[in-house]
């Protein structure tokens, strides 16, 4: 069993790193140079030369990839060439958008997917089945981005309920920020919706074939109590696996919808940064993010171990 | 001075129009933090490091120049240089001395003062030989800087520049203090009305009124925040929602009706620095012949490109700001005519045309020209294939590797005409009979003489058709109609609030 | 065959999906030769016409068409999607059946590969790549290429895992064939099924993906239409022509609905049991 964690945490751990060599290589030969970035149109090739070195872009690729990992194993990010404050500073400003954005969305899609799976579940094969089904269907058919529009169209040009776009700061009125991430965590949950309601169904199915619910039904529990008590919960753990693995991918999935709702979060940071050729923020961010799902895939590993003691290889 | 009215663009005194449009203004409103005198600027780009010596974009001018930091003389709503922090100066008769007479006791926003060695130390810093200023090129014929006493400074020239005054009177060369200035890229300290309070970086910067400002009591406003807003339909939200009091450069020239419609909002066109070229590769291919160069001239529409702009342009026929008192009217160098551009492609050699590459900025002027002149130059055989780049990958492909054919851009400095004179500039022209009259046009220090060589400089270039000169930007400024004393124009970088006030 | 297409004829998921992407595939083919009008004229005097009968879907902010450049934008996302899906599919499916065939350290590595590629955040990729090689149609195809390589890969080696436990591979090896000649004769065409199934959904992904690279102005370069830059351009002028804002939009739903149900369809017609991965 503690063997089995060590060695998959340290295969978490080697790529991991693979993933930071990935990242390092592809701005190694990302065009463009940030010294002229800085220096515009009219700077010299000395000037040039100069703010590169000030920057350190002169030393060998190997020991700039050292001092960076280095600097991680203490929780140094360095710092932005373009701001010139700390990259730990400009990713945590940013998480304060995209964090609660994400939450919100895996809230609403948990919300309303799990009662959509289970009623389908107990009309399976009716047309309530099916309409969730289509539903589900459609779900993961519509961009988020467009859905994202739509919904600014409808809600924010026409019916002015909530704001196009823009994010006004949790302070001094949290409300207002709230209100501003409503579109734009309904546009990113709808296919969480779609995705997590297939699930639910399908494993409150598997779970309606077992012994003990018929045993139950057999005994008179009436048959709401047999899908919540007993279906639902045995089915959470495929549900709970999936909804680990959406929030994995939703901080990168936020991105696109950022855009459409113009919020500061991380996806405008990492635009901001490739325009600027700001390397060490893109690299930290990118790595960030490979970390969350990487983390998100060990615990849903390690519960799973938990669960079934037997040693199990990993897909 | 030019308004640029709704369609085209018509010459008229500033003036006269402005006043009539803050005189509608009875329903409009100021929004409630009008009474505290705050006032939230809209901004497309958001600036890096908030040093202007050592960081070239502009929007780091438009938030620090004359707001935070000074020259030693400063550029006028007009474009005219007047005193800033020197009162005052004087040249020797060989052009080659300059002596600065300083204001005496003026104090930096940390309370240090403010004295010749300091402008010693900021010159140094644009023009050293270990200097790494984006402007040093700007700074190249400073000799020497000699602190006479706490308030005077002399700088001797290697050879007479007409531009130096000019040069001087920029954001590159604001006046930093010694003490301050290497960590004035995140905590800027000026002499300027205005202290630097918060940055939120990707969002804002927050100043707030200097109590030590030598005329402190003429500053109207007590807070400015600058909001960076890139988006131009996020713009128009910002601005309808009442988030944004201006828009001095409103990006979206598609969107001025949508603001028009609010009558809480003035709509103020103005001239900017900025002449658009369809900038050509003369050293590569089939653009090395003067004919192919004259075709792509004659076969411009002007007119759809300035209503690609909505209209909030000016047609150009060479590299030089319309507004300006030395301008000549060079669009009909190579008038409009199809058959024409067709007959020179086909004396060139190129009777079907050629397979050429567009490279687009990441900029909306570009954007909605560069489609306008796929389709323009398509009607003479000349196709073009976009691709649209990041400014760094621009500034690494097009300008400095010059592997392009053609790209669309606006050369937004002052007195840019000299690019032409530059060796191994991206345009690869190089004519040596330019070369000499630039170099007659900086040595001439008599304005009556030099106006002269500068409209003769124009129409060389025009008949060269060294790029497709395109139309000068104009400046779209959206302002809350309670709002006054916002720069109508843009001369130099600069949202300039020492003026501005809530009625 | 004929109790395929017996079983098909009762499948309404099956039936709809083929249904939508057969009309996508006409209109796309159609597009090469007819338009109602030309898809790339420009004529600023036209911008932003509402719908009527010269105008079907109206004119966008340039006076083109747009229900022609949503015709020809169809061209884009199936030639986009379908080289994506080939490339992830040639190369995921060799590393895959070699991983099965080999086991042992190859597998090993290859996995791990897997794993690396799948927890990078695909968009940033993307993003990354369509930077360092410039935005253009063939570096979004290479960008969403890249993805599939290793759903492929996951794919193909677990069908083929429990086909190399199967008694026919087992006795083939018996007769002293190769790993190669086994896995061309016995192991591919018995995976075919879940194969097809993958690269129907895989399809969908990669349209999605398209659209939202080209949202973000790293694919298909202007003029050429695409779907997600139209969705774009219109976001500007949701106050003036919000149809410029819907017609794309429901042209990739439609299209990605169409392979999600035909791949489903598929599924459900050729094993029942066959549970697809789902990535991205």
């Amino acid at each position: 069993m503690l063997e089995f964690l060590l060695r998959r945490l340290a295969t978490s751990l080697v790529t991991l790193l693979l993933a930071s060599l990935v990242v390092f290589v592809v701005l190694e030969v990302l065009p463009g140079d940030p010294a002229q970035v800085m220096l515009g149109t009219e700077a010299r090739p000395d000037t040039l030369a100069a703010l590169r070195a000030k920057f350190g872009f002169d030393r060998p690729a190997p020991e700039r990839y050292l001092s960076w990992i280095a600097g991680l194993l203490v929780f140094d990010l360095g710092l932005s060439h373009a701001y010139g404050t700390p990259v730990s500073k400009l990713i945590g400003d940013r998480l304060v958008v995209t964090l609660p954005l994400g939450a919100m969305a895996l809230t609403w899609a948990t919300c309303v997917a799990l009662p959509l799976g289970v009623f389908a579940a107990s009309r399976r094969g009716r047309p309530a089945d099916w309409l969730v089904m289509g539903f589900g269907q459609l779900g993961i058919s519509i961009p988020n981005f467009w859905f994202g529009i739509l919904l600014s169209l409808t809600f924010a040009v026409s019916l002015r309920w909530f704001p196009a776009g823009g994010f006004p700061g949790w302070s001094p009125d949290p409300l207002k920020a709230v209100h501003a991430l409503v579109l734009p965590a309904l546009s990113l949950s709808l296919a969480e919706i779609a995705i997590l309601a297939r699930v639910t169904r399908s494993s409150v199915l598997d779970t309606l074939r077992e012994d003990y619910i018929r045993t139950a039904r057999a005994k008179g529990v009436p048959e709401r109590a047999v899908l919540m008590r007993h279906a639902l919960r045995n089915a959470l753990i495929p549900i709970v696996t999936v909804g680990g693995l959406l929030a994995g991918f939703l901080v990168a999935g936020a991105i696109i919808v950022e855009t459409v709702f113009y919020l500061p979060g991380l996806g405008k940071l990492v635009f901001d940064s490739i325009n600027n050729r700001d390397l060490i923020v893109i690299k930290n961010i990118v790595l960030l993010l490979t970390g969350c799902v990487l983390t998100v895939n060990f615990l849903i590993d390690v519960v799973y171990a938990l669960l079934d003691p037997r040693p199990k290889v990993s897909a | 001075m030019t308004i640029f009215t709704r369609r085209g663009a018509i010459g008229l005194t500033g003036a006269a129009g402005v006043l009539a449009l803050f005189g509608e203004g009875a329903l409009a409103q100021a929004p409630a933090r009008a009474k505290d005198g705050a006032v939230v600027i809209g901004m497309s780009l958001e600036p890096p490091v908030l040093d202007p010596n050592l960081n070239a974009a502009a929007a780091v001018r438009e938030i620090t120049y004359l707001n935070i930091y000074e020259s030693l003389a400063r550029i006028d709503p007009r474009g005219g240089i007047i005193p800033g922090l020197a009162t005052g100066w004087t040249v020797s008769p060989d052009g080659l001395e300059y002596v600065f007479k300083l204001v005496p006791g003026v104090k930096y926003h940390d309370g240090e003062p403010c004295d010749s060695a300091d402008v010693k130390f900021t010159l140094d810093r644009l023009s050293a030989p270990d200097a790494t200023a984006p402007g040093k090129s700007l700074y190249a014929s400073i000799k020497s800087v000699e602190v006479i006493d706490a308030t005077t400074v002399k700088v001797t020239l290697k050879n007479p520049d007409s531009f130096f005054l000019y040069n001087v009177a920029l954001g590159d060369a604001s006046i930093m203090g010694r003490k301050s200035a290497a960590t004035n890229g995140t905590k800027p300290i000026g002499t300027g009305p205005f202290v630097f309070k918060e940055r939120k970086e990707g969002d804002s910067v927050t100043l707030a009124k200097s109590p030590t400002y030598r005329h402190a009591a003429s500053i109207r406003l007590n807070t400015v925040t600058f909001k960076f807003i890139r988006d131009p339909a996020a713009q128009i939200n910002a601005l309808l929602a009442g988030d944004v009091d201006t828009f001095p450069g409103f990006q979206a020239p598609e969107l001025v009706g949508r603001v028009r419609a609010d009558n809480r909002f003035a709509v103020v066109i103005g001239s900017t620095m900025g002449e658009t070229i369809l900038a050509t590769n003369n050293g590569r291919g089939p653009m090395k012949d003067l004919r192919v160069r004259q075709a792509i001239a004659h076969a411009l529409n002007r007119e759809d490109l300035v209503a690609g702009e909505s209209g909030f342009a000016l047609p150009i026929g060479s590299h030089f700001p319309p507004h300006d008192a030395d301008h000549v009217d060079l669009t009909k160098t190579y008038p409009f005519d199809i058959a024409k551009a067709k007959k020179l492609l086909a004396d060139a050699g190129h009777p079907n045309g050629f397979e050429a590459s567009l490279k687009l900025p990441p900029v909306g002027y570009a954007q909605r020209s560069g489609e306008i002149l796929v389709s323009q130059l398509g009607k003479i055989g000349i196709k073009l294939t976009i691709t649209q780049l990041q400014w760094p990958q621009w500034l690494a492909e097009v300008f400095k590797e010059r592997n392009y054919d053609f790209t669309i851009v606006a050369h937004t400095e002052a007195n840019d005409l000299d690019r032409y004179a530059r060796d191994g500039y991206y345009w690869g022209y190089d004519s040596k009979a330019f070369k000499d009259h630039w170099a007659a046009v900086v040595r001439e220090t008599d304005p009556a003489k030099r106006a002269v060589l500068i409209k003769a400089a124009q129409k060389m270039v025009a008949d060269d058709a060294v790029n497709g000169f395109l139309f000068q930007l104009g400046k779209i400024g959206v302002w809350n109609r309670q709002l006054v004393g916002m720069w109508e124009n843009s001369p130099t970088p600069s949202i300039d609030l020492s003026g501005v006030s809530w009625k | 065959m004929k109790a395929f297409l017996g079983r098909a004829r009762r499948h309404v998921g099956f039936l709809v999906g083929a249904t939508l992407v057969a009309i996508v595939l006409a209109t796309a083919i159609l597009s090469t030769v007819w338009t109602p009008h030309p898809h790339d004229d420009l004529r600023m005097a036209l911008k932003l016409k509402p719908a009527d009968t010269t105008w079907w879907l109206g004119t966008d902010h340039r006076g083109r068409d747009v229900l022609s450049r949503i015709m020809v934008g169809a061209q884009t996302s199936i030639v986009v999607g379908l080289i994506a899906v080939s490339i992830g599919m040639a190369i995921g499916v060799a590393l895959g059946a070699w991983a099965a065939a080999r086991r042992g350290w190859v597998d090993e590595l290859l996995s791990r590969f897997g794993d690396l590629v799948l927890s990078m955040p695909a968009v940033l990729l993307a993003i990354l790549i369509t930077s360092v090689f410039g935005a253009s149609a063939t570096n979004a195809i290479l960008a969403i290429g890249i993805f599939n390589i290793p759903v492929f890969a996951r794919v193909t080696r677990g069908a083929a895992l429990t086909l190399w436990g199967r008694d026919f591979v087992r006795a083939a090896a018996a007769l002293g064939l190769g790993p190669l000649t086994i896995t061309w004769r016995h192991v591919l065409p018995n995976a075919a099924g879940v194969l097809l199934v993958q690269a129907t959904i895989q399809f969908a992904v990669a349209i999605l993906a398209e659209a939202g690279l080209s949202y973000l102005g790293l694919g298909a370069q202007p003029p050429v239409p695409s779907w997600g830059r139209m969705l774009y351009d219109a976001q500007t002028y949701l106050y003036d022509a919000p149809g410029l804002a819907i017609w794309p939009g429901l042209a990739i739903a439609l299209t990605v609905l169409g392979l999600n149900m035909l791949g489903d369809g598929l599924r459900d017609l050729l094993d029942p049991r066959l549970r697809p991965l789902r990535v991205g």
